[in-house]
């Protein structure tokens, strides 16, 4: 029996309530996609976080002009990120790499990812035991079935009005898909909630 | 290239560091380029001094000399050898030879496959009847890929003399180790970025600086916060190793900032925004930091989208300071019919994309 933490990687609460298992699989890809705007980038964020702050270390390879702030606000622990941003071409190199020595990589890849390169990253994943969380504009990012996918929807922001309030929270509608289609499920997520935390929107009945 | 095998391992008592520090010192006063590759390993630059003191042979007779009561005190002989590229001088200096301009590769090539220091590489050219350097150059380039992985093509264009430094032959940690034996030793509480001392740690940072190998030290970054009114100025990226531990603060409140949500996305390239009203008239800020007109539509420059505004908030004036580069008046919210969020700030030019809510 393998015990749970060297099977996965620990995830924010709310989001291991989206997960199955509770927690992103090592050795797996998960593809979290939306479009700019949508709130995808934050989730991608926000499924790092957790493992970053329990010690474990962390890439965001492709992940241009990140605001580093917001990241800190999701919970990122910056001392266990390193950022290779306008990677263009050189993302298949870069996330190789660093597969060798940290167990969880945000990677938005180039516009069309080689099916090859792709392959090549997932086994290298599996191998070390790294998770991986592929950002995309939609479900065609990634050339290869993954694990998990995680779609964006819809997403509302709160609290700005016409020249009063501010931005000060947003809800995002989610699709979670397993491998092949499989588990189908939707919720909706508080992206941040008006407090400013990450968590399940309560049920309406 | 100097190479001192007694003090190459670390003793119980940090004896051999501490020779080793003491070594630097003496050789720096010949050559101030010195730098040190790992415990009993420095490298310098042969060029300049040798041509002070005539030719690379008298440099190293010189040093071997200079160093010699040293040496004999710390139990460990001095070998001095040049040649070009990193792992080429060090091997140089093993075999105490000068090896000349051109000659890197016939030097390598006769080698032991195990200086690679790469057990299962070497294992395996064992296996195929690879038992030299040159031997496994000669391997095509797409073959050893294959079957030996990118740290075995790393090896190969080694070998072939075509990359002058061999991967792992460094101690990242060398010159911040060598600098702690002349301070007290860093508290175990100070936070260090990739720092620490677990394996885990020391793995991250060697993966982080191998991707700084391959594709340029600037390329990975890590994030340094600092106080400031904006997003911008609150964070910045820096190169990987470049960062003084004590500097990455923890999170702390900003005075003067926009409240969280921060935009996750914060541009470092200017990108201007034309915001018009619903008919199309520019809306800007007026000397009293108030909007000129309603936000109706905005259009991102790169982008050939016009998209309405369905919400604003702000305009929040900043406070404008002569040494401000930016020259910003005002932040403004701004939110589209397709959901988008944005930061924009009024500049003399007009308005600008801060950052995005992604």
């Amino acid at each position: 029996m393998v015990p749970a933490a060297a099977r996965t990687l620990p995830v924010l609460p709310a989001l291991a309530q989206l997960l199955p298992g509770g927690a992103l699989r090592r050795g797996t890809t998960t593809l979290v996609t939306g479009a700019p705007g949508s709130g995808a980038t934050s989730l991608g964020v926000a499924l790092l976080a957790h493992a970053s702050r329990g010690g474990h270390w962390c890439a965001a390879i492709g992940v241009d002009d990140p605001g580093v702030i917001a990241m800190v606000e999701l919970g990122l622990d910056l001392r266990r990120v390193v950022f290779i941003p306008q990677v263009q071409g050189d993302w298949a190199i870069a996330a190789g790499e660093l597969l060798e020595g940290v167990e969880l990589i945000l990677l938005r890849p180039p516009a069309r990812v080689p099916h090859a390169a792709a392959r090549q990253l997932a086994a290298r994943a599996r191998e070390r035991r790294a998770a991986l969380v592929v950002l995309g504009p939609t479900t065609s990012a990634w050339p290869l079935p993954v694990e998990l996918t995680i779609e964006v929807e819809t997403s509302r922001w709160r609290g700005a009005g016409l020249g009063e309030g501010r931005l000060s929270a947003r809800t995002v509608e989610l699709c979670v898909t397993g491998r092949g289609g499989t588990r189908q499920q939707r919720s909706s997520l508080w992206l941040p909630s008006p407090g400013g935390e990450i968590a399940l929107v309560a049920e309406r009945s | 290239m100097l190479w001192l095998p007694g003090l190459a391992q670390e003793g119980p008592r940090g004896a051999e560091a501490r020779a080793f520090a003491e070594t630097l010192g003496i050789v720096h006063q010949r050559c101030p380029f010195v730098t040190p590759i790992r415990l009993g390993v420095a490298a310098l630059p042969a060029r300049a001094p040798s041509r002070f003191y005539g030719g690379e042979g008298a440099v190293a007779t010189l040093l071997a000399s200079e160093l010699e009561d040293l040496a004999q005190q710390s139990g460990t002989e001095v070998r001095i050898g040049v040649a070009e590229g990193l792992f080429a001088s060090v091997m140089a200096a093993r075999a105490e030879r000068i090896v000349e301009p051109g000659a890197t590769r016939a030097f390598l090539a006769a080698l032991p496959i195990s200086v690679l220091r790469r057990p299962e590489l070497a294992a395996l050219c064992q296996r195929l009847g690879l038992h030299t350097l040159g031997r496994f150059a000669a391997l095509d380039e797409r073959r050893v890929l294959e079957r030996f992985g990118s740290d075995g093509a790393h090896c190969h264009r080694v070998a072939r003399g075509e990359l002058g430094e061999l991967i792992g032959i460094r101690d990242p940690r060398i010159s911040q180790r060598l600098a702690g034996l002349e301070e007290p030793p860093p508290s175990a509480a100070q936070p260090s970025f990739f720092g620490g001392s677990s394996l885990a740690a020391e793995r991250a940072a060697r993966a982080a600086i191998r991707v700084q190998q391959r594709l340029g030290s600037e390329r990975v970054q890590v994030a340094r916060l600092r106080s400031g009114h904006d997003p911008a100025d609150r964070a910045e990226l820096v190169p990987f190793g470049s960062e003084e531990p004590a500097a990455l603060g923890a999170a702390a409140p900003w005075p003067g900032g926009l409240p969280a949500p921060s935009p996750v996305t914060v541009f470092t390239t200017q990108r201007s925004v034309r915001l018009t009203d619903a008919a199309g008239a520019p809306v800007g800020v007026s000397a009293r930091g108030l909007l000129t007109g309603v936000p109706g539509r905005c259009t991102v420059e790169g982008d050939p989208r016009t998209m309405s505004i369905v919400a604003w908030a702000g305009p929040w004036p900043l406070t404008l300071r002569w040494w401000d580069r930016r020259r910003a008046k005002a932040r403004l919210q701004v939110l589209t019919e397709l959901g988008t969020g944005m930061l924009l700030s009024a500049e003399r030019s007009g308005w600008q994309l801060v950052g995005r809510y992604d």
